[in-house]
């Protein structure tokens, strides 16, 4: 591979190094490298850092390649009239109805971030698009199933959860219609070129390329929410209290920097053992919506002038109606 | 970065997943439940690199040719149009970090979390809710104890709750967590009376103790960044140095876990061994 590639660009033009010899220079620096490699990260802090990192990339991995495989397959194999025949026309339909879709597939966020924009592709309107993107990792089944044995003594939570997770797709959903614009989404394909270009060869290229490009952006996340794990001690939480508002802005950062997965925050709300079921509740709502790995993929897929605009209206969004459900459900007392 | 490269770093983090799931290392990172998703997402993504690469030679060796079919123009073309479709793949720098954790898992290895990740998330082991002080009894309502195994408040005001039997035999292996929670809450003191194992990692005393030393595990529920960590305190000198796994036979001391040291309780050990690192190092 690497004979192909360095034959024919060194004669005519300047010499600049291509992919591949970045490539092989990166790896052998790494291996040439790796007892000061193995020192700065044998320091404590350090290790603790790589451990978190790693499994946070590890853990999101499968769900993202489940995503860019139905990605893939909706590039090559589905019809963009598909999408238009099960689709509602109006906008103020369609929206809930994509949000409602979001219960079919069992996944974490990662996966949902490449077939929204797929979706988008294939001429689906982008508030729909988006409204699936944000339900489906926060009602799916295994995500709910997850909640319900968290919570195993107070159901409500796994409703409250539901409730609040599609209102927020579909609240996003329609802002987003109102006032989304189309070039704030990086360019797309050409819906003519598209059609044509159908097959497996379509659906390896999609795969590749969506995959590559989300799981730049998803490392990204993960190191910044394994820096906040080990720099922030998991102590300056516990003296929040019981006030209800400090409580909901407090896990509504948390929630935000931890960029746990949907199906594991669960277990980590019930155990934050001082704070009342709103403020968890809030954890559960914008988790799954908006964290800052999700940002992340999102900016890569999407572009960043999407990401800057998408994300604090889904984070503001999320926790407004996660703090509404929570009063419904439980008041303001607990 | 271009597409030869793509499938190479591709086809690498695919084979490292797969690495690491044969060797059992990833337990190290995720719970176990979680080895089957991460085969099989190691071995798709293998599959696209593996494909890409073959489809992009078979695609140089056409053009070098100069068998120019119809259908070959379209599918080469089309493809340099996905590839540079607006998101400017040729220009984007990001597929580049995809070799940090593939690198980091390859030459630095990270190891399970220990003493370090303790003590930077060490917080209060109490059930929601069940915390021993009285006087909050009044804010229990919303609180319902994770567990579900109901509780009750005995003479002192220490709440308390029924566990199971404890498994027969001579110094049954349990859980720290189970140790933890029986040692706070058990009405009946079943661990205070009957010595059991514990398998753990010795940490360095925590908060609201002087001296001694920690028997931790951390538990996680989906991989280590939601890692918590469980612990008891031992008096006296760390018969092994930080990190080390051991076995320990110990009995618990009822009463002592309480608000001023995180609900760590107290142990007495009676046997202490070195250890193998579990194959699972944390608890669930």
């Amino acid at each position: 591979m690497t004979a192909t590639t360095e034959r024919p660009p060194a004669t005519r033009r300047r010499y600049r190094p291509g992919s591949l010899e970045i490539l092989g220079v990166v790896l052998l620096a790494g291996i040439v490298l790796r007892g000061p490699l193995e020192s700065l990260f044998s320091a404590p802090g350090m290790r603790t850092w790589s451990t978190v990192f790693v499994a946070v990339c590890v853990q999101a991995v499968p769900f993202l390649v489940l995503g860019v495989v139905v990605s893939g397959a909706i590039a090559a194999y589905v019809p963009a009239s598909f999408f238009r025949r099960i689709l509602p026309q109006q906008a103020a339909l369609a929206v809930p109805a994509a949000g409602a879709c979001g219960v079919l597939l069992p996944g974490c966020e990662c996966g949902s971030v490449p077939i929204a924009n797929r979706l988008m592709d294939r001429g689906v309107r982008p508030s729909a698009a988006l409204a699936f993107l944000l339900s489906a990792p926060a009602i799916n089944p295994v995500v709910l199933v997850a909640t319900a044995v968290a919570f195993s003594t107070d159901h409500r939570m796994a409703w409250a959860r539901l409730v609040a997770g599609l209102l927020t797709a579909v609240v996003v959903g329609w802002i987003w219609e109102r006032i989304g614009r189309p070039e704030w989404l990086a360019p797309r394909l050409k819906s003519g070129a598209d059609e044509d270009a159908r097959g497996f060869a379509t659906f390896l290229t999609t795969m590749r390329t969506d995959f590559t490009q989300a799981a730049g952006f998803l490392v990204l996340g993960a190191a910044v929410a394994a820096t906040f794990k080990v720099l922030v001690p998991a102590r300056w939480m516990e003296h929040v209290g019981s006030s209800v508002l400090l409580s909901v802005a407090l896990m509504a950062v948390l929630a935000f920097m931890l960029a746990l997965c949907s199906e594991a925050d669960a277990f980590v709300a019930a155990s934050f053992t001082t704070i009342p079921m709103v403020g968890k509740l809030v954890f559960l709502t914008v988790g799954p919506a908006i964290d800052v790995k999700l940002a992340a993929l999102q900016a890569g897929t999407f572009g960043r002038r999407f990401a800057i605009r998408f994300a604090p209206l889904t984070f503001v969004v999320a926790v407004v109606v996660g703090s509404g459900v929570g009063l419904l459900f439980w008041g303001l007392g607990t | 970065m271009n597409k030869e490269a793509q499938s190479i770093v591709v086809t690498l983090l695919g084979g490292t997943l797969v690495g690491i799931t044969a060797s059992g290392r990833y337990t190290s990172y995720v719970k176990p439940g979680f080895g089957p998703l991460i085969l099989i997402g190691g071995i798709v993504l293998i599959v696209i690199g593996v494909l890409s690469l073959v489809q992009i030679v078979l695609g140089a060796r056409r053009e070098s040719e100069g068998t120019t079919r119809p259908a070959t123009t379209a599918e080469g073309g089309a493809e340099v149009e996905v590839d540079a479709h607006g998101h400017s793949h040729r220009h984007s720098r990001a597929p580049w970090l995809i070799l940090v954790p593939s690198l980091i898992l390859v030459l630095v290895a990270p190891s399970a979390l220990g003493a370090d990740a303790v003590a930077r998330n060490a917080g209060s082991q109490a059930i929601a809710g069940m915390e021993a002080a009285p006087a909050a009894a009044t804010k229990y309502d919303g609180y319902a104890p994770n567990d579900g195994s109901g509780s009750a408040e005995d003479s002192s005001g220490r709440r308390t709750m029924s566990f199971d039997p404890l498994p027969t035999g001579p110094d049954p292996v349990i859980t720290i967590k189970d140790f933890v929670l029986r040692t706070l809450y058990d009405a009946d003191d079943s661990v205070s009376t009957t010595p059991v194992t514990v398998v753990g990692f010795i940490a360095p005393a925590g908060s609201g103790y002087h001296g001694g030393y920690t028997i931790a595990r951390l538990a996680i529920s989906c991989c280590a960044a939601d890692a918590n960590p469980i612990r008891i305190h031992v008096d006296g000198d760390p018969p092994f140095a930080v990190n080390t796994w051991v076995a320990a036979v110990v009995t618990g001391v009822s009463g002592t876990g309480g608000a001023d040291n995180d609900y760590v309780p107290q142990a007495r050990v009676t046997n202490v061994q070195q250890v193998a690192q579990p194959s699972d190092p944390y608890e669930h």
